[in-house]
């Protein structure tokens, strides 16, 4: 009796959110997947009720868009690898680091690289990476190049760049609770049992890890696949991703519906990423979770 | 030859020394407990020896060798910590194979060990069992298990009861202490339970301070504290405060509360000084008759009776001091009342002086 009232408190508290969350996302988000299967148009999006399978057709006839899908899986496995490994030494470090003023100062400066807008820090980055950037620049003064510059940027590896920065605190973030999660004595049963540091951190740390591990790559994966911003500041337009096709689509030929497939099929490729993480963590830790 | 042997061992942190000065040699089989309150040093102490903290300076060898530059692995010890460190990621077969795989065994061999180290342990069967679908004392039994298949040197046992609730950890007293005896490891056993490490133990170093405050058998630590810390760590017991008014060779003389007894005497006290004598609560009478011959009496008052199930309490008033006796109820236990005065009671041999 009481536990259905508290229940129901609790629902009441929690409809605004759900609300919210129901008319500002799963509705556009719907009627984005409705469109997507509408007849294509140019112009002011209205829903044609012309539905048909035409523009997926559309979408894996042509390489330009089915490779652009391809080159944004890779993007994103790519970032989301090396993310884990820049990313787990560090975490490791935070969360082994004790003393609570070097502690905090770390976790500070992981922080304030989120705060700082997206834009701001990639032109930063621009400053650093461009032709004429203080690379370019130092190596040319130290005679590494005949002034030629080294393409740093306006290619995948800039945009590879620009988005393991974008996306290191949100790893580093969601390794550092799991590894601080780990009881130090359990790395030392492993080494009291006879397993060098080496052989105690692959055997203990690193397995129960992978909790953090999976879900920071997944992270990482969600937020690389779908940027727009980077590769399009730091691929200047020469990498093609596939929110690039969508936002050229929908603002730049006014073709929403063809935009809004694009977009669907870029949701379905992160829910099935999504999956495979799901899966091999069950997996990895022995149906643990 | 001893076994472990620790060598004004020291171990600072910053300005703060948590081990100062220790020097203790352990025998070849021997059980031996590090007791005290947190704090003390004891749990350090153990940890050098494991390897998990480094030395400040002294020297720690096993088995004669000298060991301090020597990683955990490389140090042939068996560790069993307080939350157990089951590995939550592996089975109860994985835990236990765990030494044995890094030790490269083949695995027909290891599957034997296995099976006979959770039969000694009396978990035969439990084999696929994930950490937490264990008890507490389940999950210290693979512990234990997963420490003796390697067949270490020695054993070290970091308050290994403490988290259990208190029937199976006077259980688990008794098993361990018979597992170790059968067993005949070396074995350090840290604790702040006096109780455990009495009942356990070969011997005992009683620690204070990151200092050795009394090192010896359990009955010597019991019998003849060293200092009022000891005494008042180890087991119950009241304090008479008074002075040394006379001493022979046999004995002395113990003046407090306005009425003198016999005590034995020691050498770092002489006459005029003032000492403390103390009385177990199980060693004290309380009697209507007359003290014999090499006992003890005096007259006191009684001031609170308890009933403890087995043992009746009193607290009895000597002067302005309290003596605490407690004593078995048996057929003819007297039946006093508050207020009543009474005989308190107690044999010259358990007449222990302290220095104060």
């Amino acid at each position: 009796m009481q536990d259905t009232q508290e229940n129901r408190r609790l629902w009441l508290l929690a409809t605004p959110g759900l609300l919210f969350f129901l008319i500002f996302f799963l509705i556009p988000v719907s009627a984005l997947f409705l469109i997507s299967f509408d007849k294509s148009s140019t112009g002011i999006v209205d829903i044609r009720w012309m539905f048909d399978l035409g523009n997926y057709e559309r979408f894996f006839s042509r390489a330009i868009y089915y490779e652009a899908a391809l080159r944004s899986v890779g993007l994103a496995m790519l970032v989301s690898i090396i993310a884990l490994f820049l990313g787990y030494p560090l975490a490791f470090l935070i969360a082994k680091t004790t003393d609570p003023a070097r502690n905090t100062f770390l976790m500070i400066l992981v922080l304030s690289a989120m705060q700082l807008d997206m834009v701001i820090r990639l032109f930063g980055l621009m400053v650093l990476m461009g032709d004429k950037g203080l690379i370019n620049q130092a190596a040319a003064w130290a005679g590494w190049t005949d002034g030629t510059p080294i393409p740093l940027m306006y290619n995948f590896f800039g945009v590879v760049v620009g988005l393991v920065q974008f996306t290191l605190p949100f790893m580093i973030l969601s390794l550092v609770g799991v590894i601080q999660g780990i009881h130090p004595s359990l790395e030392e049963a492993a080494r009291s049992l006879g397993a060098s540091r080496w052989k105690a951190f692959w055997k203990v740390t690193v397995p129960m890890s992978m909790p953090g591990i999976l879900s920071g790559m997944l992270l990482v994966f969600a937020l690389a696949i779908s940027s727009y911003v980077v590769p399009t500041l730091m691929g200047g337009w020469k990498v093609v991703v596939l929110p690039i096709h969508i936002f050229q689509q929908i603002s730049e030929l006014a073709k929403w519906q063809f935009g809004a497939t694009v977009a669907v099929i870029m949701f379905l490729i992160s829910i099935a990423a999504m999956l495979v993480y799901q899966r091999s963590a069950s997996r990895l830790a022995g149906g643990r979770i | 030859m001893s076994n472990v042997s620790l060598k004004q061992l020291v171990k600072t942190y910053g300005s703060t020394t948590a081990v100062d000065d220790v020097s203790v040699d352990i025998a070849e089989g021997e059980f031996f407990s590090l007791l005290g309150p947190s704090g003390c040093g004891k749990s350090t102490t153990l940890r050098m020896i494991a390897g998990f903290e480094s030395i400040s300076s002294g020297e720690i060898e096993l088995d004669g060798r000298g060991v301090s530059a020597l990683p955990p692995e490389k140090r042939d010890i068996g560790f069993v910590f307080q939350n157990y460190a089951i590995f939550p990621h592996m089975n109860v077969f994985d835990n236990i194979a765990f030494g044995l795989r890094l030790r490269k065994f083949p695995a027909e061999d290891i599957k034997k060990r296995v099976t006979a180290a959770l039969e000694q342990v009396g978990m035969s069967g439990l084999e696929a069992r994930l950490q937490n679908e264990m008890s507490g004392g389940q999950q210290q039994r693979v512990a234990l298990a997963r420490v003796l298949v390697t067949e270490p040197r020695i054993l070290l046992l970091d308050e290994p009861l403490s988290a259990l609730d208190k029937n199976l950890r006077e259980e688990m007293k008794f098993w361990i202490k018979n597992l170790q005896s059968n067993l005949g490891i070396t074995t350090i056993y840290v604790t702040h339970d006096q109780g455990e490490a009495l009942t356990m133990s070969d011997r005992i170093a009683v620690m204070k301070g990151g200092k050795i405050a009394q090192l010896g058998t359990p009955r010597d630590i019991y019998q003849r504290p060293k200092d009022v810390f000891v005494a008042k760590f180890i087991g119950e017991s009241s304090l008479l405060q008074g002075k040394v008014t006379d001493a022979s060779e046999t004995g002395c003389t113990f003046t407090a509360a306005g009425q003198s007894f016999k005590a034995m005497m020691r050498p770092d006290l002489k006459v005029g000084d003032a000492a403390a004598l103390v009385l177990r609560p199980e060693q004290v009478l309380v009697s209507d008759d007359a003290p014999g011959e090499d006992w003890n009496g005096a007259s006191g008052t009684v001031t609170s009776i308890s009933y403890q199930g087995a043992t009746l309490r009193y607290e009895l008033a000597v002067g302005d001091q309290t003596i605490i006796s407690e004593s078995a109820i048996g057929p003819d236990t007297p039946e006093l009342a508050n207020g009543q005065t009474v005989n308190v009671m107690w044999h010259v041999d358990h007449a222990w002086l302290l220095p104060v």
